[in-house]
């Protein structure tokens, strides 16, 4: 159909163009239950937070402006319309931080109670179309979104063994010497700090950095490298640990200098 | 190819497009609402001036991507037409749940009974416009047939309603790909409405 094709052709050219590049705001409003905010990707994703959970991650349905192209053989439970869109939920739960919310998000308002139950339930529900022209819209748009989130790497921790997943690795003299080179802050002003390269997150915590793998990389052999010095080599697991982390660097150039490779 | 994010940056800062712009945008949204077959609807939605319309909704939405607008490294042409080809589409959805385009904050929506996702209305007139008389009596038997009704055809045999079918069926086909359940529910309720119960 020609809406489909057009609005196909349109999704594509944005998410070509935007690069997976995040938007950073100044607005920093407090993420609070039933908001749903914009992530500030190109084209833009949307989320409706439900609840923070006791690992400090907020959980939220994933939400698109991609109606037509986000039809599932489960009808929507309905749609929020505001000024400029039309949302509609799409069958993925995202996992965001608090300081990634407060970044690269923007609020766009809220709904009720009602509605995230809604929501909720077709997103565990649905099952995004494996055949024909709306799938390609799903396998792009869903890992488009996971891929900023923690969501596939805490639905992993969840169904299996933790210990199995988590490597813990010691970083060697010359790894520290680079890190050290980085910016000196006063230690007491960043305890914890969230990083983002390109297919990794990272928390930075009590001098470690929990360096989080996307679920595809998991049984893949990787390599980890600061600045060209291999860190690690071995088996993905969901979770890197790299310890004795250098404490009062600002860390920021890790989300270019650190790079996972698959070998 | 053109990199208009200079254009883009001058309107987010002074509110105003560049000289000549304000007339190309204005193109650019024509030209969409021709592509998608629009234009009829857009009018009778949202009047003759439908064309201011659609570019202060760009406006808006344009403002409300600030951030992401200025981090990226460039901005094509058809990356606005893009923008503006989604803003057509939501301007169809809106129409379709019955609620204003102006909505201040966001507000939940059911859908409303026999509610019609435009693809429907589109799959409807595409059906309509590969299809004569004829044809469409035998989608109608068809379409009674599935949801356990009887529909009489007018004029025709029992075979050469088979035969037909089975010709139509490979027409329909190329047409219906994709096209997800709940699309389908609401063009068989349409088509019902909207053909069958004119040709009995």
């Amino acid at each position: 159909m020609r809406l489909v094709e057009e609005l196909m052709s349109a999704y594509k050219t944005m998410v070509e163009e935007g690069k997976g590049v995040l938007g950073k705001t100044e607005e920093r409003k407090t993420p609070e239950r039933y908001q749903i905010r914009k992530i500030l990707i190109d084209p833009p994703g949307y989320v409706l937070l439900i609840e923070k959970g006791r690992d400090g991650l907020w959980r939220g349905v994933a939400l698109t402006e991609w109606v037509e192209l986000a039809r599932t053989d489960t009808p929507f439970p309905g749609y929020i319309v505001t000024k400029t869109e039309t949302l509609v939920p799409l069958p993925s739960i995202l996992y965001l931080s608090e300081e990634f919310i407060l970044n690269y998000t923007t609020l766009v308002g809220s709904v009720g109670e009602d509605v995230v139950r809604r929501f909720l339930e077709y997103a565990e529900k649905a099952n995004p179309p494996k055949e024909g022209p709306l799938s390609e819209f799903f396998k792009e748009e869903i890992p488009r979104l996971e891929a900023i989130s923690l969501g596939e790497i805490i639905s992993s921790v969840d169904r299996e063994e933790l210990g199995t997943l988590i490597v813990t690795v010691a970083l060697t003299s010359k790894v520290i010497e680079i890190l050290k080179s980085y910016r000196k802050v006063p230690s007491a002003k960043a305890p914890s700090e969230y990083l983002r390269g390109r297919n990794w997150l990272g928390v930075l915590k009590e001098g470690k950095l929990r360096l989080y793998l996307p679920k595809s990389a998991l049984g893949k052999n990787v390599r980890v490298k600061v600045s060209g010095e291999t860190v690690y080599e071995g088996p993905a697991r969901a979770v890197l640990v790299l310890e004795n982390m250098p404490e009062g660097i600002d860390y920021t150039p890790l989300e270019r200098d650190l790079e996972v490779e698959y070998v | 190819m053109t990199d208009i994010k200079p254009i883009i940056e001058e309107f987010l800062k002074t509110g105003r497009w560049k000289e000549g712009w304000e007339e190309r945008i204005k193109g650019y949204i024509e030209d969409v609402a021709f592509s998608l077959n629009l234009t009829d609807f857009l009018k009778k939605a949202l009047g003759d001036d439908y064309v201011d319309e659609i570019r202060s909704i760009l406006s808006l939405k344009l403002f409300s991507n600030k951030e992401t607008l200025l981090s990226k490294p460039f901005i094509s042409p058809s990356y606005l037409y893009s923008l503006i080809k989604n803003i057509v589409a939501d301007i169809g959805r809106k129409k379709q749940l019955r609620v204003e385009t102006s909505v201040e904050n966001p507000i939940f929506v059911a859908p409303p009974q026999s509610f019609h996702p435009i693809e429907a209305e589109e799959l409807l007139k595409e059906i309509l416009r590969i299809t004569d008389e004829k044809d469409r009596m035998v989608l109608c038997y068809y379409v009674y047939k599935e949801l356990g009704e009887e529909f009489e055809v007018k004029g025709m045999l029992k075979e050469a309603v088979y035969v037909r079918w089975s010709r139509l069926k490979k027409k329909i086909k190329e047409h219906v790909k994709g096209v997800s359940s709940e699309v389908w529910r609401a063009f068989v309720d349409l088509y019902r409405s909207e053909v069958c119960s004119k040709l009995r």
